[in-house]
């Protein structure tokens, strides 16, 4: 099998390992037996039919993606009565926004490439000398992480929407839109690092013309990586104002996403107005929300009920 | 939106049909992924039935006893270097679940011919 079509048997294979995770041995080795045996032959498929190794990726992902919702009700279905988990619905939000902190970190990243005409040379040189191990991995995991994001606003929207419909809706948009975003960010950067080895075998005009390519599919990265990171942000200030309004957390923990918000709104409109800004302005405004976010997960998940009930004054009305 | 009791979904009377077709092509059974390219050249669809989708289905015809399987011989898969395939059939039950879709399909048409014949 060729490197892609590797991570597209991860992809298949560690989506059923993870869906079956629980379940009894035999029943377990039996669907990840039946997936393994599935996608070796559509590989065989695609290379008797001669096919680039590409589109037997996104063939085999997306009929992992499209069957995510048969595979858990499979789930439920296997357990069926015998099912009686009762966690606390403060502790599911609260392990989920902590997730959330995680998949934050790992979605942006991505970024950081120097897409500046001097320097991108030796990204593309350095990008090429990693081995197709770490490419494989590094695409893997940003896979992972672009489903665990959409699979989070889905499991937030479930959760919350009995508090309020519009403001988890909202929430779980912005989450489940970045996680889309992860994905085709994940995408663009496999691209790139092909063009990179492309890069450092090709000399003259053609090295040129490459370079210019993969500068190109770099900025896309970068913005599609930003696209994400904002909507991450946005998401986590909805998610501070719905958590508020319900007292789930203290009422004074509002005042962190609030100076956040405030922090990244006046960099924009100092920097749009013409000022030179510090960089580290806009990233502690970023990080005050990671703040909230780690503060309220950890509340939620550990903080005892009683000091919930003392902090709440009562639930409000949902929107 | 629950189904009849009894009744089968379009995948699962897609499946049974699949997989008659292949019993008169002469394979008697068949593994999942031929299956899913059976029905994706039988509905002239692009993509191939989702994973979960597919193994869902089958399982639900197995259970009711429309379908039945097993794994094969590992010697032989080991002989071809390739994983083992769960081997599907479809049953006695199956074929005659398949005729009776096909037999309630062609019912409207019936009761049309015989209220025009009574007009």
């Amino acid at each position: 099998m060729s490197g892609i079509a590797v991570v597209a048997s991860r992809v298949a294979c560690g989506w059923a390992a993870a869906y079956t995770l629980g379940l009894a041995t035999q029943v377990r080795e039996a669907r990840c037996a039946e997936i393994a045996s599935d996608v070796w032959e559509h590989h065989r498929d695609i290379v008797t039919e001669e096919r680039h190794g590409w589109g037997f990726f996104g063939s085999v992902f997306s009929r992992v993606v499209r069957g995510v919702p048969a595979d858990l009700l499979w789930r439920v279905n296997m357990e069926g009565p015998k099912v009686d988990i009762k966690i606390p619905f403060e502790r599911i939000v609260g392990g989920l926004l902590l997730a959330m902190v995680v998949l934050l970190m790992i979605t942006t990243s991505i970024s950081g490439y120097d897409t500046a005409r001097e320097g991108f040379d030796g990204e593309l040189r350095r990008l090429a000398d990693l081995g197709n191990t770490a490419h494989n991995f590094n695409a893997f995991f940003r896979a992972v992480t672009g489903v665990a994001l959409i699979a989070a606003g889905a499991a937030l929207y479930t959760n919350l929407k009995d508090r309020s419909p519009l403001l988890s809706g909202i929430a779980a948009f912005g989450i489940a839109a970045a996680g889309v975003l992860a994905l085709i960010a994940g995408a663009l950067q496999l691209v790139f690092v092909e063009l990179a080895k492309e890069y450092v075998a090709s000399s003259g005009a053609h090295q040129e013309q490459v370079l210019v390519t993969a500068r190109g599919f770099a900025v896309a990265t970068e913005n599609t990586v930003a696209a994400a990171f904002i909507a991450l942000v946005l998401s986590t200030y909805v998610l501070a104002i719905l958590a508020g309004r319900e007292a789930l957390v203290p009422r004074w923990l509002i005042g962190i996403p609030v100076m956040s918000a405030a922090i990244i709104g006046g960099s924009l409109i100092a920097q749009a107005a013409g000022a030179d800004l510090e960089w580290w302005i806009l990233i502690s405004g970023l990080f005050m929300s990671a703040i909230w976010l780690v503060i309220a997960g950890l509340w939620l998940l550990f903080a005892a009920r009683e000091d919930r009930i003392a902090a709440a004054p009562g639930p409000a009305a949902a929107l | 939106m629950r189904r009849k009791a009894g009744a089968l979904l379009s995948i699962e009377i897609g499946i049974l049909q699949a997989g008659i077709a292949l019993l008169r092509g002469s394979d008697a059974e068949f593994h999942g992924y031929a299956m899913a390219r059976e029905i994706r050249d039988q509905e002239g669809a692009r993509s191939l039935t989702a994973h979960g989708t597919l193994y869902r289905a089958l399982e639900r015809l197995e259970v009711r006893g429309l379908l039945a399987s097993r794994w094969e011989d590992p010697e032989i898969a080991a002989a071809e270097e390739r994983p083992r395939r769960r081997m599907y059939r479809v049953t006695a039950e199956g074929e005659a679940a398949v005729q009776a879709v096909a037999e309630s399909a062609q019912e409207p048409a019936k009761a049309l011919k015989r209220g025009l014949a009574a007009s």
